[in-house]
């Protein structure tokens, strides 16, 4: 599995999606992540695994708390994969417009 | 008009837009006349159009260093205001994505709005649920 795809894969899930909308407000506590979903710590763990190991998050550890954070590289993937296309029309696009302004300039002198 | 097959198609989507001091018969033309199409879409490299509803198409666009074959069928012909293909190359997985071009005039310029639907997303087709884009919008927004 390459990178991207265990990016994809770790956010398959929607619980996982949205503990990870939820980091985006900053680090969070472990047992704060799992009040909201109505889960177990345990089952937030698992998710916390997968999310880790897509690199999506760290963990860091204060005394005896541990906090997750997003890290932004493998979003920041997903977001080139997704905008290749969107980058391919607006070059295009520009093209069109230079097409169409040597068109006029033509029609212009001919005139 | 003819029929997208969108269990073929992909989840993603993209919208761009600009807008281009011609008439929107000028703009719709750069689109379906061959040597047009092969001048500014494809780069002055191959281009086989036969615009017309069902009518097919092949470009070798250049793009980053290397020529990646296009193959669509035309869906929509729709002169001035609307064209709509099939696009599927290896950049959509080989998948049936649809472009649609949609073309309005606005104060002696016209504003062409370009739609490109259903590529692919791996292993997200199986999994897709709506919320998905919204919040990889939100994300990478913040995230800059």
């Amino acid at each position: 599995m390459s990178a991207l795809d265990m990016t994809f894969a770790a956010l398959a899930d929607p619980t996982r999606r949205r503990i990870v909308a939820r980091l985006t407000r900053g680090a969070t506590r472990v047992g704060d992540l799992a009040l909201p979903f109505d889960m177990s710590l345990n089952a937030v763990s698992k998710h916390l695994k997968v999310l880790e190991k897509a690199g999506l998050v760290r963990r860091t550890r204060v005394g005896r708390e541990h906090y997750m954070q997003l890290r932004a590289a493998p979003l920041k993937e997903v977001a080139r994969w997704t905008s290749q296309y969107e980058r391919f029309w607006n070059q295009r696009l520009d093209a069109l417009g230079e097409f169409l302004n040597t068109q006029n300039q033509k029609e212009h002198n001919d005139g | 008009m003819a029929e997208r097959n969108v269990k073929a198609m992909g989840a993603f989507r993209t919208d761009v837009a600009r807008s281009y001091t011609a008439k929107p018969e000028q703009v719709f033309d750069a689109w379906v006349d061959p040597a047009s199409v092969k001048a500014w879409l494809a780069e002055g490299e191959k281009a086989i159009v036969d615009p017309r509803e069902d009518g097919l198409f092949y470009l070798e666009m250049p793009y980053e260093g290397r020529k990646y074959p296009h193959y669509g069928r035309y869906l929509r012909v729709e002169r001035p205001s609307l064209l709509e293909f099939t696009w599927v190359s290896e950049g959509t997985r080989g998948k049936e994505s649809v472009v649609t071009i949609e073309l309005v005039a606005r104060g002696g310029k016209t504003e062409l709005t370009l739609t490109h639907e259903g590529l692919p997303d791996q292993e997200m087709v199986d999994s897709h649920q709506g919320g998905w884009s919204q919040i990889l919008a939100g994300l990478t927004k913040r995230l800059g």
